[in-house]
């Protein structure tokens, strides 16, 4: 009956003789054992690496036997093959029902050593698992498995008290005859062989061909290597292990990969709970299981006796010994090992970012729903693992080449195209996490299509308002303002609230973090009131949920902080950022990005508060841990460095602002793009700093740029572009351009009214700038006026050593000076001068400023007493004294 | 019960599915043999070979999602031995054989044409073949049969030496080899047809 087939020639199996010179060729009669006499119809019936196995009748007694030939290998000394001797003779006193009787061994003709074991006629573990149903709780095929699990325990045990350790428990070394009972194999046959190459050397087939081998089975005492570290409990380990894989039918760890990403699993991976895989598994067998799985030797059963007797507890409906490990420990654990950041040829890799991504996964969500919490700790698991893979991975190669963080990360993308993993929910969820990271890395092109396809993928599995769906949308409404597009943030916002609010709880962990996200782009469009009025409760919530040391709970606590900042509330801001960089240096190390980002909101705070040369130091500080871990082209190491030039500009260190600037402006310009927020705000500092300098021409130029690109790209109601028409206003005025200047700074001062709040302190500077022109105008009443108000506004908001007083004070006096206002003038300027002696001594150039103006108006008002007694403070300007600081 | 054709299409489909862990025990079942015999024939080790079959293994579970099954003659086996020569060539890169390094360094063709490694791979593969096919006609035929064709066809014994150790007559030793031999020739066929 041999099909029509097209080809000419026939082939090997189509004709007979060929056929059967094939079926000779081939080998297909039954070999006989090399050697070994005694008996009788020997055939091969498994092999593996290190041994071959045989049955056979033996001829003296007439009973079935296996018989196992060990190969070359460890053997042939013969120190080893005497301990392995003397570990038959220990293993043959084993009489144990469950347990496969030794015979008797030797050595063959040819040198390798044997033993002759009870035949077992029946299948191994595996083979007899797949045709049972033990997916079912309830089935009887269940409680049965356990009874048996139970009795290889029971035997497992009776080896242990006898000094007998198995260390290589499988499936495929236990056996179960026709009567359903089970034998074990192998019993410490295994024991010479102690390292992990060993352990690699055995890690392929066994007997049966159980393709994962000895090596899934191993636990992580045995996967480190370390013989010393092996007794009964890595035998206890072994058997959850077993239970594990026949319940769920899957394993806990990625168990495929290379060699050493399999050891490094065993030892470090969390074990996905069981009911993970089989949702029917309830929590006190899971408990048992992972007891068993623990990577403590401690925090297992001790004695296989005790897991027997935990699992009969269960069975008769008792309480369960084990406890569950809560998975905060677990957690606090893995952080801790992270803190120190592994840094790599100077390249560090911010482990510490990445996991706490996952972190915010698991502790993100405040459900109540068990159910929920186990199902999202497990996906979470395997998403943690497959992040550990990933950056257990960037290991400097062989040839040293250092690897980034991005490196790791495009690796990590890759394999996520290439459907390493295949269930469409972690595949989002990773898709997500990947899409963050490269968020966090300043990489939005690459994020956004991540954070897409993690969308389309929930979309498709879950539909528009299902919480894996809305979370993803929650990350691309924050990545949209990352990219400084608040009209599409918002358009995506306002469709998450009105979605979440209709679906989940009030203190459900998405309704927050959709808050959270919405309070930010309030802020984002400078609507600080609303701002602050959804960070706060935010805060509490998080702080109470999730504690102090969470990350999400850490950077609402700098956001707020950040809004306290903008509405002028600085002791509120100073002490919230102290507060989340004390936790994230203790929890995270001094070099992680969370505690480097508060670290410049804190310096921003403290320049506004007017220490200036403590916020220089935290700033320094920052770009340097900064050019550590993102280095010199990432968007925060830019911004860094042009809040460290606004602070420089302050203190009138102007050449160095001018120098800082000049440097990284032009990365931002390449980096970011000409209209970005950040190269917008760097071109504002670079046209102060060069009004700082008295090159008036050059800021202008500059200034002009920054302000129509602002005007463009955020119209006139913007803070960024208030900031660039004050500075290109500023240096119309240093230009000359008088009419201009002015118009512009009404407009400025107009525009800044409308954006802060009444009287807040923001608005002295624009204040003072438009009062400033209008004396150079000659409009001498309207410039007091508005000097008198920003000196109240300034009263009213910062704090009286602020050195912006002082300023306008003299500011002040000068227009009233001009208007002849005398005694006006005097009072204004007394007080300047005793805030700046009291802040800095007489010497001081401030202070000396004060004094010479002080003696120039006493002299014009004809009052020479005080006016010597003011010229006998002025020093003279050659001298070095002026700048002279105590010691 | 033993649709030998549909089980290397579902193997290959639960493979592709990745999400089957035991499609992977019973793939190696499957191919187990087949890729250690061909490593050994290569030169490697008893031992390495079980390296081979492991990293052949952990190369597939990359590469299977994206491996469309397209039941043209011949491709999957050709994709394996793409998989199998390269897991081969890597260990014997790490443990040459103890043989001189000139033989060594005729690997470099491996995957190219090596007319050795071709003829070994069909060689193994003819034998994976028959074992698979094999494992029908243990269940097809009965065990005098299959006594008969152990000792006759494949021990090479005479016909009537056969028949007087089984006790049977030798018509019945003609026609279980008949028998045999020509269902072996049809299980083998198909599974050509499938897998190549």
């Amino acid at each position: 009956m041999a099909k029509q087939r097209e080809i000419d020639a026939p082939s090997w199996f189509d004709d007979q003789d060929l056929l059967i010179a094939e079926l000779r060729h081939g080998e297909f009669l039954p070999r006989r054992a090399p050697g070994l006499e005694g008996f009788d119809d020997l055939h091969e019936i498994g092999r593996g690496g290190q041994a071959v196995v045989y049955a056979g009748t033996q001829r003296s007694t007439k009973r079935r036997a296996a018989v196992k030939v060990l190969l070359d290998g460890a053997y042939t000394s013969q120190v080893s093959r005497r301990r392995f001797e003397r570990e038959i003779e220990l293993v043959a006193s084993l009489r144990h029902p469950n347990i496969v009787g030794v015979y008797d061994s030797g050595c063959s003709a040819d040198g390798h050593p044997f033993c002759v074991m009870e035949y077992i006629d029946g299948v191994p573990l595996d083979d007899h698992v797949s045709g049972l149903n033990l997916q079912d709780p309830r089935d009887p095929d269940f409680r049965n498995y356990l009874g048996l699990f139970v009795a290889i325990c029971d035997a497992v045990n009776f080896a242990h008290q006898r000094g007998v350790l198995h260390r290589d428990l499988k499936p495929g070394n236990i056996r179960i005859d026709r009567d359903g009972q089970p034998h074990i194999l192998d019993f410490g046959l295994a024991k010479t062989m102690g390292s992990a190459s060993d352990l690699a050397a055995r890690s392929s087939v066994s007997i049966e061909g159980q393709f994962v081998g000895s090596l899934a089975w191993a636990s992580p005492e045995q996967a480190a290597g370390d013989p010393d570290g092996i007794d009964i409990r890595s035998d206890v380990y072994s058997l959850g292990m077993i239970l594990y894989f026949s319940l769920t039918r899957g394993f806990p760890y990625r168990i495929s990969g290379a060699l050493h990403e399999t050891l490094g699993q065993i030892r470090t991976a969390e074990p996905i709970r069981p009911s993970a895989l089989n949702k029917r598994i309830d929590r006190e067998l899971e408990t048992i299981i992972l007891r068993c799985l623990a990577k403590e030797q401690d925090r297992r059963y001790q004695t296989a006796g005790e897991l027997a007797a935990d699992i009969r507890r269960y069975l008769a409906g008792d309480p369960v010994v084990a406890r569950a490990d809560s998975t905060w420990y677990t957690l606090r654990k893995t952080v801790r090992r992270y803190r120190t950041a592994v840094a790599i040829g100077g390249v560090v890799i911010a482990a510490a970012m990445i996991l706490s991504v996952v972190m915010t996964i698991l502790y993100g969500r405040a459900t109540s729903a068990e159910a929920v919490a186990r199902q999202e700790a497990s996906r979470a698991t395997v998403i943690r693992t497959f992040l550990e893979d990933m950056l257990a991975s960037a290991d400097p190669d062989a040839k040293g080449r250092e690897v980034t963080v991005r490196a790791v990360l495009d690796e990590a993308a890759k394999d996520l195209e290439t459907g390493l993993v295949g269930e469409p929910v972690v595949r989002g969820s990773l898709h997500a996490i990947i899409g963050k990271t490269y968020r966090g890395l300043g990489d939005f092109p690459m994020a956004k299509d991540h954070l897409d396809a993690a969308i389309a993928l929930f979309q498709e599995q879950f539909g528009d308002d299902d919480e894996h769906t809305l979370e993803a949308q929650g990350e691309l409404a924050e990545l949209l303002l990352d990219q400084s597009k608040p009209d599409q943030a918002e358009a995506v916002i306002d469709l998450l609230r009105t979605k979440v609010s209709a679906r989940f709880p009030v203190d459900h962990s998405l309704t927050l973090r959709v808050e959270a996200v919405f309070a930010k782009l309030r802020s984002h469009q400078g609507r600080w009131a609303e701002a602050e009025a959804l960070f706060v409760p935010l805060v509490e919530r998080r702080l109470q949920f999730a504690g102090a040391d969470n990350k999400e709970t850490l950077a609402t606590m700098n956001n707020l902080a950040a809004v306290y900042h903008a509405q002028g509330k600085y002791a509120e801001a100073e002490a919230l950022h102290r507060r989340a960089l004390e936790v994230q240096t203790a929890t995270f190390g001094k070099d992680s990005p969370p505690a480097l980002s508060t670290m410049g909101s804190l310096a921003a705070v403290l320049n506004s508060l007017g220490k200036l040369a403590e916020a220089e130091t935290i700033l320094h500080e920052q770009i340097e841990g900064a050019l550590r871990v993102w280095g010199p082209e990432h968007r925060t190491t830019l911004a860094m460095q042009s809040n460290l030039v606004f602070n420089l500009r302050q203190q009138g260190k102007f050449d160095e602002a001018l120098e800082l600037v000049q440097g990284y402006l032009p990365i931002q310009k390449r980096v970011l793009g000409p209209e970005h927020a950040d190269t917008i705000q760097s071109m504002n500092g670079l046209a102060s700093v060069y009004v700082d300098k008295g090159q008036f021409e050059a800021a202008m130029t500059v200034a002009r740029e920054a302000y129509e690109t602002c005007l463009r790209v955020y119209g006139d109601k913007n803070v960024d572009t208030l900031t660039s028409m004050h500075n290109y206003g500023s240096a119309m005025l240093k230009a000359g351009q008088l009419e201009d200047a002015a118009r512009l700074f009404e407009r400025n001062l107009e525009l800044c009214r409308e954006l802060y709040p009444t009287d807040h302190p923001e608005l002295a500077w624009p204040m003072n700038e438009l009062a400033g022109v209008w004396v150079k105008q000659g409009r001498i009443d309207a410039a007091s006026e508005m000097y008198a108000d920003a000196v109240r506004v300034v009263r009213k908001g910062l704090p009286p050593d602020h050195y912006f007083l002082p300023w306008l004070l003299y500011n002040r006096s000068s227009a009233l000076l001009d208007a002849g206002r005398l005694n006006d003038a005097e009072r204004d300027l007394l007080e300047c001068y005793r805030l700046y002696r009291e802040k800095a001594g007489d010497a001081h150039s401030d202070t000396q400023y004060a004094i010479r103006s002080l003696a120039k108006l006493y002299r014009a008002a004809g009052n020479v007493e005080e006016a010597e007694r003011f010229q006998a403070l002025v020093t003279p300007p050659a001298s070095d004294s002026a700048t002279a600081k105590s010691p | 019960m033993y649709a030998q054709v549909s089980t290397h299409v579902t193997l290959l489909n639960r493979l592709v599915d990745g999400s089957d862990l035991s499609a992977w025990t019973d793939f190696h079942r499957r191919y187990g043999e087949l890729i250690r015999g061909f490593a050994r024939r290569r030169g490697a080790q008893d031992a390495d070979c079980d390296d081979v079959l492991q990293d052949v293994l952990v190369s597939l579970t990359r590469a299977m999602p994206q491996f469309s099954y397209d039941p043209q003659r011949g491709k999957f086996r050709s994709f394996l031995k793409t998989v199998v020569d390269r897991a081969v060539y890597k260990k014997l890169r790490q443990n040459p054989p103890d043989s001189s390094l000139d033989a060594f360094d005729g690997y470099d063709a491996i995957g190219e044409g090596d007319g050795d490694a071709d003829a070994a791979w069909e060689s193994e593969w003819r034998h994976y073949h028959i074992r698979q096919a094999m494992q029908t006609i243990d269940v097809e035929f009965n065990q005098s049969d299959r006594l008969v064709f152990r000792h006759y066809v494949v021990g090479g014994k005479a016909p009537g030496e056969t028949a007087e150790l089984l006790g049977v007559t030798i018509n019945q030793v003609y026609k279980a080899k008949s028998n045999i031999l020509k269902r072996l020739s049809e299980l083998i066929a198909r599974q050509v047809e499938e897998e190549g």
